[in-house]
């Protein structure tokens, strides 16, 4: 629910630009980070995280067709500035496959990294408190993806006017028509068949921004549940077979 | 998402599109997603997937597993169409055309092209250490794969996933992915020491670049 699952030509060309210049200036702050270390350490496990979210993500829960994301425990384990190359990698893999948007790739990597970073931070603060693997990974994951679905609406809130203009812009094509054939009735003296015109040029359709947060805070919560708990028991795993892990 | 099955049409496909040259494809590829972006008329890009998909169904490409890729971004079509009050059937048009435009576009890069060549050629343009990662991803892909499939198959073995028992079955899959992380990152460290071994530094090199 916290994917921006919006296909290309959609959002407005500024906020996905944007996206893309907030990764890319990331991405020189990283080269600058990587500049001076010879071979980074934590390059293979971004490799091999990136490959478990990606073979996560063909788990598929088949009642409710959720897939699981792990963008969460990727944030826990591999720290904020790791994790959002990761969350990146993942979404520009995604986007070669057709899974997703190129144009959002950007958006996606911001919105995701925001959920990856917020677990990161809760889950060391309840893990450092409570001392409990399973509640404070529960409670990290499933607070980071409300943050996050919420990161998703506001995309598509900015988006909104593009949305309502796409709907407008094929209607206008619609609207030359009628007047054509407006034209050609008027020629043959029937306009009494004619079609009038909409007064205010617009149809009546409008993307509806309530029913679109309604229909992701009836479906969110069980994929929040599904992954919160899921990323509970893997950490609560991890933490008995190899529990340097999460110390590290 | 059948990642191996596109690298395997990649490899071995014997297309049009497979002789053309890397750069030729991501220009075209870049093309079409441009269109994307700046056409409104459902007509013309309802014509122009006509094309592509006329391509995938010709062509020696595996068509139905090209097109069941294809057609799986229509589901994020549903929430739009499903939040839109009086929706007309040429705004759905076109959003279905966009979507199937771009993902026919990306999916016919991908098995087109080896991976290599393609990373090599990305490399042109972004950073090395980010071509690097994207590198050991993919490799990384194939190799926990592997150990996810046997995985499963013990999971099977043992009375497999039943949603009759959630609790148990979440466990389940929770325990399989935390075995599948630790696998992960003793092959990350295996991966590692053996690259720096050799050498390695944040950059990969292609021979490809030589030859050309």
């Amino acid at each position: 629910m916290s994917h921006i699952h919006i296909p290309d030509g959609v959002l407005p060309v500024w906020l996905w630009l944007s996206g893309f210049i907030i990764v890319i200036i990331y991405l020189i702050g990283m080269g600058y980070y990587l500049k001076n270390k010879p071979f980074n350490k934590k390059l293979p496990l971004v490799g091999v995280f990136v490959a478990l979210m990606i073979i996560a993500m063909s788990i598929e829960i088949v009642p409710i067709a959720y897939h699981i994301k792990l963008d969460a425990l990727t944030g826990i384990i591999l720290g904020p500035l790791f994790s959002v190359l990761c969350i990146f990698i993942v979404n520009l893999i995604l986007a070669l496959v057709g899974h997703g948007g190129i144009t959002i790739v950007g958006l996606n990597t911001i919105v995701l990294s925001i959920e990856a970073i917020i677990a990161y931070i809760i889950f060391k603060l309840l893990y450092k408190k409570l001392n409990k693997v399973f509640l404070s990974a529960f409670l990290a994951t499933i607070i980071s993806l409300f943050i996050a679905t919420w990161g998703n609406i506001g995309v598509v809130y900015l988006s909104q006017n593009n949305i309502e203009h796409l709907m407008q812009s094929h209607e206008s094509h619609k609207e030359s028509f009628v007047k054509f054939s407006l034209l050609e009735h008027n020629k043959t003296n029937h306009e009494e068949h004619t079609t009038e015109p909409k007064p205010n040029g617009k149809d009546n359709s409008h993307f509806d921004m309530k029913k679109f947060i309604l229909f992701l805070m009836l479906l969110g919560p069980v994929g929040w549940l599904l992954e919160s708990l899921i990323t509970a028991f893997i950490l609560k795993y991890v933490s008995k077979i190899k529990p340097d892990i999460l110390e590290n | 998402m059948k990642i191996s099955d596109l690298d395997y049409y990649a490899l071995t496909g014997n297309s049009l599109l497979h002789k053309s040259s890397v750069e030729i494809k991501m220009i075209w590829a870049v093309a079409l997603i441009a269109l994307i972006v700046i056409s409104n008329d459902y007509l013309f890009l309802l014509t122009i997937y006509l094309v592509m998909f006329l391509y995938v169904i010709f062509s020696n490409l595996s068509t139905k597993t090209i097109l069941l890729l294809t057609f799986y971004p229509l589901l994020f079509v549903l929430l739009m169409v499903i939040s839109t009050t009086n929706i007309t059937y040429e705004f759905v048009l076109l959003l279905t055309s966009k979507v199937l435009i771009a993902s026919t576009t990306m999916i016919l890069l991908f098995a087109t092209t080896p991976y290599i060549r393609l990373f090599s050629k990305l490399s042109l343009f972004m950073p090395g250490f980010l071509v690097s990662a994207m590198f050991l991803s993919y490799r990384s892909i194939f190799i926990l794969w592997t150990t996810m499939e046997n995985i499963q198959q013990a999971i099977y073995l043992r009375g497999g996933i039943s949603f009759k028992n959630v609790n148990r079955s979440l466990q389940v899959i929770g325990n399989s992915l935390g075995l599948l992380l630790i696998k992960s990152i003793e092959s990350s460290e295996k991966m590692y020491e053996g690259l720096y071994l050799r050498g390695h530094s944040n950059k990969i090199k292609y021979l490809e670049n030589k030859n050309e």
